[in-house]
Parts: C-alpha cells; sequence; structure tokens
C-alpha cells in the first residue's frame, strides 16, 4: 500500500513539476502576459505624470474634465488584444489535483477495509 | 469586561443558525470561480481583465481592513477553505498534522511570502491574469492536497501564506472570541473544539477555553454552535490590544512582521520612478544585465534591511534589559504589526482609490457592455492625506505598542530603556513609509 502511495506521489509531484515547467515556458516565449513584459515603465507611472501635472497646474490628462479630484487613469473600453486559451494549465491542474483525489480515495477505502486506524 | 457581543439575541441566533457562515461562503465560491474563469479564459491584458481587477484592485486591497475590523473571519469564507472542506468530505484521510508542520509551517509561511513577492516581480503575477491564474491554481493544489489527507483546515492553519499574514494582523484587530473561563473550567465536554451534533470541531485547531489569542481563530461559529454552557463570548477590544500581553512570543511570527515590512517596501519602491533608478544603479554597481538577478539583489537588500534594523534595536534593547538580541527580536517584533498593517492599507489604498472603477468596467465588458472613463473615486491628494493619517494611526500604536510589551515583561528603568530603540525603529520605518507614499506612484491595473 505504501508503495502505491509513493507512485501516486511522485506521479503528482511529476505532474506539477511538468505542468509548472509548461506554465513558465509559455511566459518566456516572447508573447507572455508578464506585467514585465507588456506594461511598460511610461504606462506604469501615469500616477507620475498625473502628480507633476497637477505640481505644475496643468491640465490633467487623466481626470474627468479637467476635475483634479479625479487622478487614476483613463480606461478605455477598447476591445482586448486577445483572449487567452489556457486550457492545457487548467487541464494539467486538473490532472494533478485528480491524482491527488485518486490517492486519497484510494488510502481512504484500504484504511475501512483495514479497520482504521484514522483521527477525527 | 468589554461587552459580549452574542448577547444580543440577533447575532447569536444568526451565528448559531445552520446558515451561518455558509450565507457568506457560497457567493464568495461563485465570485471566485468567475474570477478564476476570467484569469484563465479573459482578456490577457490585467488593466481589461475582470479577474486581475477583482483580485489585485479590489480584494487585495480590502483584505486588511477585513482583518482589523473582522479578525480572520475573510478565513471562515473564504473559497479555499469551502474547497477544503468538500474534500475532505469527499475523500479526507482525517489524518493528524504531521509534526513538523506544526513546528515549521511559520517558517514555511514566511517562506512562501517571500517567494510570492519575488516571482510576482520576476514572472508577473498581480500584472498578469495567466500567472494570477497560476498562483490561484497553486494555492488550490495545496489545498486540496492538505484537504485530503490531514485533518480539518490544516492548509489554513500551518500553511496559508495568507493566513500567517491574516493571523498577525488579526492580532491587532478590534475582534476577540474568547470562553468564559468560569464556565469552561466546570465543561466536561469540549463540544468546542471536538465538535458535536451541531456543528465539527473547530476547524483550526483552537480550544477557546485557553485561547489567549485571535491570530488563529476564523470566528467560523462552530463553537458557539456547539457549546452546551453558552460559554463563547465576541467582544470588541483595543486595536492592538492583544499584542500588548503577549505570553509566548515566537520569534518567527516577529520575523513575519518585519517581513510584511520589508514587502511593503519592496511594492512601494518597484512602483515608483525611485525603484527604476534603484534598479538601473545596481544594475551599474553589479554589472549584472539580468532584470531577474539585479532584482534578486535588489529585493534581498531590501528586505533585509528591516530585519538587520529590527536586530540592531534588539540588541540596542538588550544592553539595558540584558536579555539576548533574539528574545528581544521576538518579544518587540510583534510592535510592529500595526505600522505593517498601516503600511499595507496605506499602499493598497491608493490601487483601491485610484483604480476601484476598474472593477466596474471590466465587471460591465463580462456583460457586453463598453464603459470608460477615470479609474479612481478620488484624487491623488486626498488618498495621500489619508495614507499619511493611516501611517501616523499606525506609528502611534506601534510606539505605544513596543511601550505596552516593556511594561509586561520588565520593571523600573528598563521599560522606557527597553523601548526606545524600537520606539526609534518604528520612527525611522514610518518616515520611510511617508517618503515612499510622497513620491508618484504607478497603477497596478
Amino acid at each position: 500500500m505504501k508503495f502505491n502511495a509513493l507512485i501516486l506521489f511522485a506521479a503528482i509531484l511529476l505532474a506539477l513539476l511538468f505542468n509548472l515547467g509548461a506554465a513558465f515556458a509559455v511566459d518566456h516565449s516572447g508573447h507572455n502576459m508578464s506585467g514585465r513584459d507588456t506594461v511598460q515603465p511610461e504606462e506604469k507611472l501615469q500616477g507620475a505624470s498625473t502628480d507633476e501635472q497637477q505640481m505644475t497646474g496643468s491640465k490633467n490628462e487623466y481626470s474627468n474634465q479637467g476635475n483634479s479630484a479625479h487622478d487614476g487613469h483613463v480606461f478605455q473600453g477598447s476591445p482586448d488584444s486577445g483572449k487567452a486559451d489556457n486550457w492545457p494549465l487548467l487541464g494539467g491542474f486538473g490532472l494533478i489535483n485528480g491524482l491527488t483525489l485518486l490517492s486519497a480515495a484510494i488510502l481512504k477505502s484500504k484504511s475501512k477495509k483495514e479497520g482504521g486506524s484514522q483521527v477525527g | 469586561m468589554a461587552k459580549d457581543l452574542l448577547k444580543s439575541g440577533k447575532l447569536k441566533t444568526f451565528v448559531a443558525s445552520k446558515w451561518f457562515p455558509g450565507i457568506f461562503q457560497f457567493p464568495t465560491v461563485l465570485i471566485f470561480t468567475a474570477v478564476v474563469f476570467e484569469l484563465l479564459f479573459g482578456p490577457s491584458s490585467p488593466g481589461r481583465n475582470f479577474g486581475t481587477a477583482m483580485t489585485w484592485v479590489l480584494w487585495w486591497p480590502v483584505i486588511p481592513l477585513v482583518f482589523l475590523l473582522l479578525g480572520r473571519f475573510w478565513c471562515a469564507v473564504c473559497p479555499f477553505a469551502t474547497l477544503s472542506d468538500l474534500v475532505q468530505k469527499w475523500v479526507g484521510n482525517n489524518r493528524p498534522v504531521p509534526v513538523f508542520l506544526k513546528k515549521y509551517g511559520i517558517w514555511i509561511i514566511d517562506a512562501a511570502f517571500i517567494l510570492i513577492t519575488w516571482a510576482d516581480h520576476i514572472f508577473g503575477i498581480v500584472e498578469s491574469p495567466r500567472g494570477s491564474a497560476v498562483l490561484l491554481l497553486l494555492l488550490a493544489t495545496g489545498v486540496v492536497a492538505a484537504g485530503s489527507f490531514y485533518e480539518r483546515r490544516t492548509w489554513c492553519r500551518y500553511l496559508c501564506f495568507l493566513g500567517g499574514l491574516s493571523g498577525n494582523y488579526s492580532r491587532a484587530g478590534i475582534l476577540e472570541l474568547r470562553g468564559a473561563p468560569e464556565k469552561c473550567a466546570k465543561c466536561k465536554v469540549q463540544a468546542c473544539f471536538k465538535g458535536s451534533d451541531k456543528a465539527a470541531g473547530c476547524p483550526m485547531f483552537e480550544f477557546p477555553r485557553a485561547m489567549d489569542s485571535n491570530a488563529k481563530c476564523n470566528l467560523c461559529g462552530n463553537c458557539v454552535k456547539s457549546c452546551p454552557n453558552d460559554s463563547i463570548r465576541l467582544s470588541l477590544r483595543l486595536p492592538s490590544k492583544e499584542l500588548w500581553f503577549i505570553k509566548k512570543p515566537k520569534f518567527e511570527e516577529s520575523f513575519l512582521a518585519i517581513v510584511i515590512m520589508g514587502i511593503v517596501f519592496i511594492q512601494n519602491i518597484t512602483m515608483l520612478e525611485l525603484g527604476a533608478k534603484a534598479q538601473n544603479y545596481m544594475e551599474d554597481l553589479t554589472g549584472i544585465n539580468s532584470y531577474p538577478l539585479s532584482f534578486t539583489v535588489t529585493f534581498v537588500i531590501a528586505m533585509a534591511l528591516p530585519v538587520l534594523a529590527l536586530y540592531i534595536s534588539s540588541r540596542a534593547a538588550g544592553l539595558s534589559n540584558g536579555e539576548s538580541a533574539l528574545k528581544n527580536f521576538a518579544l518587540f517584533g510583534y510592535a510592529l504589526i500595526p505600522l505593517d498593517l498601516a503600511g499595507h492599507l496605506g499602499h493598497n489604498l491608493f490601487h483601491l482609490l485610484a483604480e476601484i472603477k476598474t472593477v466596474v468596467y471590466t465587471g460591465a465588458a463580462l456583460f457586453g457592455i463598453s464603459a470608460q472613463g477615470s479609474t479612481a473615486i478620488v484624487g491623488n491628494e486626498t488618498i495621500k492625506l489619508l495614507q499619511f493619517v493611516l501611517i501616523g494611526l499606525g506609528t502611534l500604536l506601534s510606539a505605544y505598542t513596543a511601550y505596552r510589551i516593556a511594561k509586561s515583561n520588565f520593571n523600573g528603568g528598563k521599560i522606557t530603556a527597553s523601548a526606545v530603540p524600537f520606539i526609534g525603529l518604528i520612527i525611522i520605518l514610518a518616515l520611510v513609509n511617508i517618503y515612499l507614499f510622497n513620491q508618484p506612484m504607478g497603477h497596478r491595473m
């Protein structure tokens, strides 16, 4: 029984490693969605320009019609460049969790058969 | 003695009812499912993704406030906790918690917190729907594993990184759950811990009779339902009061307190022009052109400096109170928690108030409604003012906590002499926070 549990545990661990590897491999493939690459410093530091504009008294381009009480940045409702396809990622995690649940179910039924030395 | 909120019939009835806390769990599971779906299959730009907006602009900034006002109640209704309960119901083996987890769980939490912050800057989590999804799925995997094999909410108590944070912040919170000593002393059944036909035993392994902290209690109400003696009291207390009388200080909990300070600094610095300059300086100094490497060096320095500063304060206090630096570190590290909370809230207040409408816009987009406009609900100057007020309050509470800790543990002239190095450190950390908040900050989305 211990051997079976060990094999299942190893399978889960391997699946997790492969899955994480795959996740990060995609992230480094040049069109990743990591903030490091997609969000440029000048874009990120919008608050900076807003503040500078406020300090110099110039019109705040991010405010509502020059209302300096509202900074932030403008959300534009233009369509997104694309939607992600993360089915493989979800499938990978589903597999890991499925294997975990399976191994737990096997252990549970085995414990029941053996009379159980469970707590709680 | 503070007023028992459960004396009010309506609240007691509600907490003892079968609807509590399920009535809150159901919506959080629904929203969480929608968030994960959006993270995985929604727009790939974080600023347009409902999942990232909900998680990092709404939930993450609000959660420290929830800990302050309601203790760890979030943990009772957290979707991961619900997942853990379901897994246990289906396939749970209910094995005892491994000893190493009981002993080193908080170190795992400390390490996980540091690792997640580091990974956020290296791989992208907050600003990446995919990265956020990977984080949530990894957490779900841990929850499923813990729920499959171990009893009660092992994950929540011993492994959840947010649980470590919420534990620390709840100590500074205003809610306190305890058993009435005179009633508990006569109790033979201990249904609060063991459970009854009305509810399961405490999922967080707490025994209200012996509780002297709210760091682990998630206010799930199971003990209220099960107690045959009507012994459980829920009362209001002064913020940070629990920290004044820590009986068994733990080095790792104080370490987490100072680590959180470092993390808030990192989160602030990386959103400032100053951060970019520091990064460039580091690259010039070390000759490292790789972002991950140079960031890691900056990260280690930024994380180590507050820890080192606390250690130096502990050494200085040791000169007057005769205790070792490590003991003073463990004892007085708790005094930083109010300032941690203030810094964390202050940093996130910017994202909450300057970006909150992103949640509305991205939510509307789910239904095909195109909206545009400013994401802020108040101006930057107002946010700054609120941040300074928060830091001011946090500094006062932390400084007073340092004094009360000294008063609880030392006598005579040792009280002031022990507290002064830590009050000095608290003031320095507060000034750093104020300086950082005074810089123009970038948005998350």
